[in-house]
């Protein structure tokens, strides 16, 4: 009888898929390159990120075992959109130098991301977002197995204006191989009109390191989110004056390889509407007198009484 | 009387226009081009295979173990699921399935969940990534903006074919992705 042949196959089948016992092992992937945003990119050119500010993908494999992996593009959907960004015309036009890994347990992948404009005045003056999604292929052995992924978020401006031949940047000097830590900051339970040393109160300094072998000029600035490049975090809002954040010093120079620890000064004024609210500020760390600037973003969040 | 405009002045007018045409497009210097990072660690870990044990035809399955799920990058991060169909004749539906059909359903929650406490809506997965919420994949647990170092526990549920001729071995892969926020 067919159905009881079926039946049949269906539990040996079964047996084959799932009863095959495999060692628990935990599989990953990391990556520091989360969300990148370059602004005033020119129609008609193609850029190299290494080239124009030592930028590009790496992917380590956090897993105890070997995987493939893949990173393909993706055109974000209308819930991925961030900051007014529309997607990509085409996905042909990022390019990697590289797609396809095999890495061993905590080996990277590496790859350029090469963006190309096509020249056509339509895209002046415009807003893309693009996915890159990094993601391990499949898993050992048989039956269910989980694979991993991350994804990418880049988001670029068009200039409104052509540049001539000789104002056009696709390479620099510029690097935004520099660190701006903590990478986050929270604050809970912040009283009105009080002034707050972090330092005092959470034990935490930024610290900006110049790891290249060049003197640089950093800047560093609060920013609301609304004057940033980056989006909200979910449950906090933006807030209303971003120099309610103040540093220590918001103009230095590091020489290479050095450090700077810089104090962070909190002070939200006796406003009622603020009470019971959970802002986010953005710091903003940035490289000055370049051909291109380059920036690193942190956050500060402050729960208010 | 009407007056006539000689030939050379039109030109000189189209010149000008043109001109000023060529100069509205480059009306200003370009920009500096700002490049900024948000500095994000995004890197999650997950326990695997999952063990279903043997499973018959048209049966359910609550997988006795769960994958644990940990952000253990520096951000908050939210996860999507999809799975990959086995490529021997399987196909994966968000239905109770058929012949040659199975249904994966995925929920996050901290102690293994009964199998009506998934539903096909909210739990069932695709070839499609779609992203975690306050209700989709969720049980006490969610996969929607995870802190960093934040752990969740995935519990998987099989509904195998109605009856198969396949005679291959399946594998079905899940992938978990994560993403800023």
């Amino acid at each position: 009888m067919r159905i009881g042949l079926n039946r049949i196959y269906a539990i040996a089948l079964s047996f084959l898929v799932f009863a095959t016992y495999n060692v628990v092992e935990a599989g990953g992937l990391s990556t520091q390159l989360g969300e990148v945003v370059i602004e005033n990119l020119q129609i008609g050119q193609a850029y190299n990120l290494k080239e124009l500010a030592n930028l590009r993908l790496i992917v380590t494999n956090t897993s105890d075992y070997g995987v493939d992996l893949r990173m393909d593009i993706l055109l974000p959907d209308s819930s991925e959109l961030r900051k007014g960004a529309e997607p990509l015309p085409d996905t042909t036009w990022v390019n990697l130098s590289q797609n396809l890994f095999k890495l061993d347990p905590d080996e990277k992948a590496i790859s350029d991301i090469i963006i190309s404009i096509p020249e056509d005045d339509q895209y002046l003056g415009k807003k893309y977002q693009v996915t890159i999604w990094s993601h391990t292929l499949g898993g050992k052995g048989t039956g269910m197995f989980l694979a991993f992924g991350l994804k990418t978020r880049i988001i670029f401006t068009t200039d409104t204006v052509r540049a001539t031949k000789d104002q056009v940047i696709t390479a620099s000097d510029a690097s935004v191989n520099f660190t701006l830590k903590p990478e986050e900051i929270f604050l809970d339970n912040v009283e009105l009109g009080k002034i707050y040393d972090l330092e005092k109160k959470t034990g935490l300094v930024l610290k900006i390191t110049n790891p290249s072998k060049h003197e640089q000029t950093f800047e560093l600035q609060s920013l609301t989110v609304g004057n940033s490049a980056t989006t909200l975090t979910k449950e906090y809002q933006d807030v209303p004056d971003a120099s309610y954040l103040k540093f220590s010093e918001s103009r230095f120079v590091l020489p290479p390889g050095s450090t700077k620890t810089i104090k962070m000064f909190l002070e939200f004024p006796p406003k009622k509407e603020y009470s019971g609210k959970k802002y986010m500020f953005v710091i903003h760390a940035l490289t000055v007198d370049q051909k291109v600037t380059t920036g690193v973003y942190s956050r500060l969040y402050a729960s208010i009484k | 009387m009407k007056k006539t405009v000689p030939f050379f002045a039109k030109g000189i007018i189209c010149f000008l226009m043109l001109f000023f045409y060529a100069s509205a497009i480059h009306a200003a210097n370009p920009a500096t081009i700002d490049v900024t990072v948000t500095i994000q660690n995004l890197s999650v870990t997950a326990t695997g295979p999952i063990a279903f044990g043997t499973v018959v035809a048209s049966s359910v399955t609550v997988s006795s173990d769960s994958s644990h799920v940990v952000n253990d990058g520096n951000v908050t991060e939210t996860y999507s699921l999809d799975l990959t169909d086995p490529g021997g004749g399987w196909t994966g539906v968000q239905a109770a399935p058929a012949a040659e059909q199975y249904c994966l359903s995925a929920q996050f929650n901290s102690s293994e969940p009964t199998a009506v406490s998934f539903t096909y809506a909210n739990e069932a997965l695709s070839t499609t990534s779609t992203a975690c919420s306050a209700t989709k994949f969720a049980g006490d647990q969610t996969g929607l903006s995870v802190p960093a170092s934040g752990a969740r526990y995935l519990w998987f549920k099989f509904e195998a074919p109605t009856s198969t001729t396949v005679t291959t071995e399946q594998t079905i892969v899940v992938t978990i992705t994560a993403s800023a926020g």
